[in-house]
């Protein structure tokens, strides 16, 4: 089985500065691995430890290394940088197009990604991937088992979980419900030192120009958010009882 | 000059980070009140390759560079320092010893399942009437044919009860005091050997610190690292790494005393607000900060030499001296920040002060390293070259041999 697990340098959440001179990140805002890609690197080794025979395979579309460097560590087996300047800078569609070209040229039987990256947060790319390449899609998910043929996976839906089979080939989109990333061990950092990067243009893959993009972004901002309490204003004490419990029930905390 | 971590620095020091924080935080504080040792930690630590993080691949390590090694020694500290003393002893001071001083059949045999983490190892210079006065040692090594018999006895020595095997330094001749010493690799089992523990220490309470007494341990000649009268340098290369790891754990304790003041700060309120609010507190936490910054900025200058293997004997001993001292007041103004509590167990900080004290004795005095600064400034000190000097980092070894 071969497994591709998509990566994306985002910015750290952590970390974020915004110059509001200039509606964009400052200059030197450390850059991380988009934490749902990451659940999606641990899915794809949990099923080769638990005794699935599968290469691998990590890609990555942009300049940054460390992602792909990091999903070495844990597991990967080789990675894919596709690394063309002309190609980074489209919306969820044109990058999915990219993508899809690669994917087809590389092929595979699983391809896990984040539900969403943690900056642009569009959540659109695996169900964009799968319309492309004509595959079932399932997003939202949770959970992850395989019993050689066919895949008994979990999503994550409004007011409960879902429970799906699916047989490979297919797109996974992975949420943090799914078993933490692990830190790579020391072992795996040294053993990722002599593992594989090749790195890809748009013609490599058969993307001569870039797609055209139909959104485009405007600046950034913090949104301003006050804080708002409630409070229960009834003087009888049975009432106020009454309203705060309807209050808690709407949140749906007890 | 770029002062941001590679990715493989940080994966290994979330790695340590995490070791530590899974398998020794939730438990440090019991341990450390009831003067509890936990062994198994440190064979833990050899099992995930923590032991032989900066000896390079080929003797068993990970090859890693010593900015990573750094920030393992900090995120061990950050816990607790009974773990970065395992850094300080079984890496800094003997297993890069050995990589520096030690034949490659002696670093086949001893140094190499040190690196793996199979065997345990220490150090042993300091004696009972004899710490900083190093040339002055009365520990005695007598040559008899193939063999040297050693009499004397070791102190403060971390790991004494642990340790498979001992770098041990002994003289051949008191009266040359610092050019009649040797250096010998001494294995437990030896006939002779015995070790024991110190008990009533202010702080590190968690670890292993004792003696080491020998009464004539034959020791083969092949033992012997280095050539007679070679000791004296041998230690005090050793000494150039073990202050390294010192100080970088000392980063650690800092952030750690940090930490802890600035979640008090915001959590305790005095006359109606936080106690971050008033000036005098905030005072304390600006010159944490300083601490630790200047500090971590010291450690790593010290680890970009070493990683090129430049002669840094002046930088880490600057990079011991001010992250000691810094991590000695940071913990002091944390009891301070958290009041009554922080002079109780109940919280850290106080745990942090007497983990802070024993560093700025051992590996060399404050008094020591602020001579040696004195002295590099007037022109009094200056390092001459060595016979075996301190190898490259793993990645800077191809390197420094084709400038070679």
């Amino acid at each position: 089985m071969k497994i591709v697990v998509l990566v994306k340098e985002v910015p750290d959440p952590n970390a974020l500065r915004l110059d509001p001179r200039t509606g964009q990140l400052q200059p030197g805002t450390p850059t991380v691995a988009n934490e749902y890609d990451l659940y999606g690197m641990e899915a794809a080794v949990a099923l080769r430890e638990a005794g699935h025979e599968a290469e691998i395979v990590v890609a990555t579309l942009g300049s940054g290394r460390d992602p792909v460097n990091r999903c070495l560590a844990m597991g990967a087996d080789r990675a894919v940088a596709i690394d063309d300047s002309s190609l980074t800078d489209g919306d969820s569609l044109a990058t999915s197009k990219v993508l899809a070209a690669f994917l087809k040229d590389e092929g595979f039987d699983l391809l896990f990604l984040g539900q969403e990256s943690s900056d642009s947060a569009t959540g659109d790319i695996g169900p964009r991937l799968a319309a492309m390449l004509d595959l079932p899609v399932v997003s939202n998910l949770i959970g992850c088992d395989f019993d050689g043929s066919k895949l008994t996976l979990k999503r994550e839906i409004e007011d409960g979980h879902q429970t799906l089979e699916v047989t490979p080939p297919a797109i996974l989109c992975a949420l943090s419900g799914l078993p933490d990333p692990r830190s790579p061990s020391l072992k795996g950092i040294m053993a990722s030192r002599k593992k594989q990067t090749d790195v890809k243009t748009g013609s490599d893959i058969g993307v001569d120009a870039a797609p055209e993009s139909i959104v485009s972004w405007g600046d950034l901002f913090i949104e301003e958010q006050e804080s708002q309490g409630t409070i229960v204003e009834s003087e009888d004490v049975d009432e106020a009882v009454d309203q705060f419990v309807a209050f808690l029930e709407e949140k749906r905390l007890i | 000059m770029d002062f941001r971590l590679n990715e493989e620095q940080r994966q290994v020091r979330d790695m340590v980070r995490e070791f530590a924080q899974r398998e020794v935080a939730p438990h440090i504080q019991e341990w450390d009140q009831k003067n509890e040792y936990h062994p198994e930690v440190l064979h833990k630590m050899g099992e995930e390759g923590i032991l032989g993080i900066p000896i390079p691949e080929r003797y068993g390590g990970g090859g890693f560079d010593y900015v990573s090694f750094a920030l393992a020694c900090e995120e061990l500290e950050a816990v607790d320092t009974f773990l970065r003393v395992v850094l300080s002893v079984h890496v800094g001071l003997n297993s890069l010893t050995l990589h520096q001083w030690a034949t490659e059949e002696q670093k086949e045999k001893w140094l190499k399942p040190q690196a793996e983490g199979t065997k345990l190892s220490t150090f042993g210079l300091t004696e009972p009437g004899a710490g900083s006065d190093a040339g002055n040692i009365q520990t005695r090594a007598v040559r008899d044919g193939d063999h040297y018999i050693l009499n004397g006895e070791k102190a403060w020595i971390s790991l004494a009860n642990t340790a498979d095997h001992m770098l041990i330094f002994a003289t051949l001749d008191p009266e040359q005091k610092h050019r009649g010493l040797a250096a010998f690799v001494v294995e437990r089992g030896m006939e002779g050997l015995t070790t024991g523990s110190f008990h009533g220490k202010l702080g590190v309470r968690a670890g292993d610190t004792g003696w080491i007494a020998f009464n004539n341990v034959r020791v083969p000649k092949e033992n012997m690292i280095g050539e007679e009268g070679e000791g004296f340098k041998i230690a005090m290369s050793a000494i150039d790494q073990g202050r390294f790891t010192v100080a970088a754990g000392a980063v650690g304790l800092i952030r750690a005393s940090l930490d802890a003041s600035k979640q008090y700060c915001h959590e305790r309120e005095a006359f109606g607000q936080e106690i971050g609010q008033f000036q005098l507190v905030k005072q304390m936490l600006a010159k944490m900060v300083a601490g630790l910054e200047s500090s971590r900025l010291l450690v790593m200058q010290a680890a970009e030499l070493k990683n090129t293997g430049e002669r840094n004997t002046r930088e880490t001993s600057l990079a011991k001296w001010i992250a000691c001292d810094h991590a000695f007041n940071a913990a002091n103004d944390a009891i301070q920040i958290h009041g009554a509590y922080g002079y109780s167990s109940e919280y850290p900080v106080e745990r942090y002060m007497r983990n802070s004290r024993g560093a700025v004795i051992y590996e060399g005095t404050r008094e020591i390293h602020q001579l040696l600064q004195g002295d590099y400034a007037l022109g009094y000190r200056a390092d001459r070259p060595l016979r075996c000097p301190q190898p490259p980092a793993q990645a800077w070894e191809k390197e420094t041999a084709s400038a070679d």
